[in-house]
């Protein structure tokens, strides 16, 4: 009966991966278009991204190095985010997350979720310091909240799903130790 | 220390088959070759009452115990 309920509850999964490739496509072109914009001389949506009191007004070479290595960063994570999250839905949907590749898709999704932090700390502390190095005094209070603020809670999760990966691997292993008893 | 299976000897005293024995039991003849061989990491107490039905033998005549000390001998 359980079993019955999982197939007909299954079929959710599918738009549930077309939503992460959205959201992940999304937010990789929003930090993408920022950046590139900025790199090229306009600074609107940059400055809008930041969201710190003092405005930026040009880019020195150190900074525009440090926005291309963000922008490439951001974008290996969203790619890595979404590559895990699709692998880890299609398991669900075929309803073998006790796979061995399904436990490392989680494992990669954890990983995607730390450097998700560190994207957002890029984002709302690294640029404005590599933009205005006098912005570290005006922002101070600022960095520090957005150090502990919701996005923090991206480390959590991702060290939630990296426990829950070294679960599956120890689920697994008990199941291939149940196998060779007769 | 270690758990010896000798199976084979308890049925080629009985004169059966491992065929005859696998399909009372109700495992498959490669699990009972595994078990034969010794390649099996335990067996439930359900199969061992089975062979021990079949066989008219105790789990001893088809279990034994080998301490360390015989293994490094060997």
């Amino acid at each position: 009966m359980n079993r019955q309920f999982n197939t007909e509850k299954r079929w959710f999964y599918r738009p549930l991966r077309v939503v992460a490739a959205i959201m992940t496509a999304f937010v990789g072109i929003a930090i993408s278009a920022t950046i590139v914009t900025a790199l090229i001389g306009d600074l609107e949506m940059l400055n809008d991204f930041v969201e710190m009191e003092s405005e930026i007004t040009s880019l020195s070479n150190t900074a525009k190095v440090g926005l291309g290595l963000i922008n490439i960063f951001a974008l290996l994570t969203f790619w890595l985010l979404f590559s895990s999250i699709r692998t880890v839905l299609i398991y669900a949907e075929r309803n073998e997350l006790l796979q061995d590749s399904a436990e490392k898709a989680l494992m990669k999704m954890g990983y995607a979720m730390l450097m998700l932090y560190f994207v957002f700390m890029s984002t709302d502390i690294l640029i404005p310091i590599l933009a205005d190095p006098s912005s570290i005094y005006e922002n101070l209070i600022n960095f520090f909240v957005y150090l502990i603020d919701l996005n923090a809670l991206t480390l959590l999760i991702g060290m939630v799903l990296m426990a829950l990966s070294g679960a599956l691997r120890e689920g697994r292993i008990v199941r291939d130790e149940l196998k060779q008893i007769v | 220390m270690a758990i010896d299976v000798t199976l084979n000897v308890m049925l080629a005293v009985r004169k059966e088959k491992s065929k005859d024995l696998a399909a009372h039991i109700g495992i498959t003849d490669a699990n009972l070759s595994l078990l034969k061989s010794g390649k099996v990491k335990g067996i439930r107490f359900e199969t061992l009452s089975r062979i021990c039905d079949y066989l008219e033998c105790t789990p001893g005549d088809i279990l034994q115990f080998v301490p360390d000390t015989v293994e490094k001998d060997e």
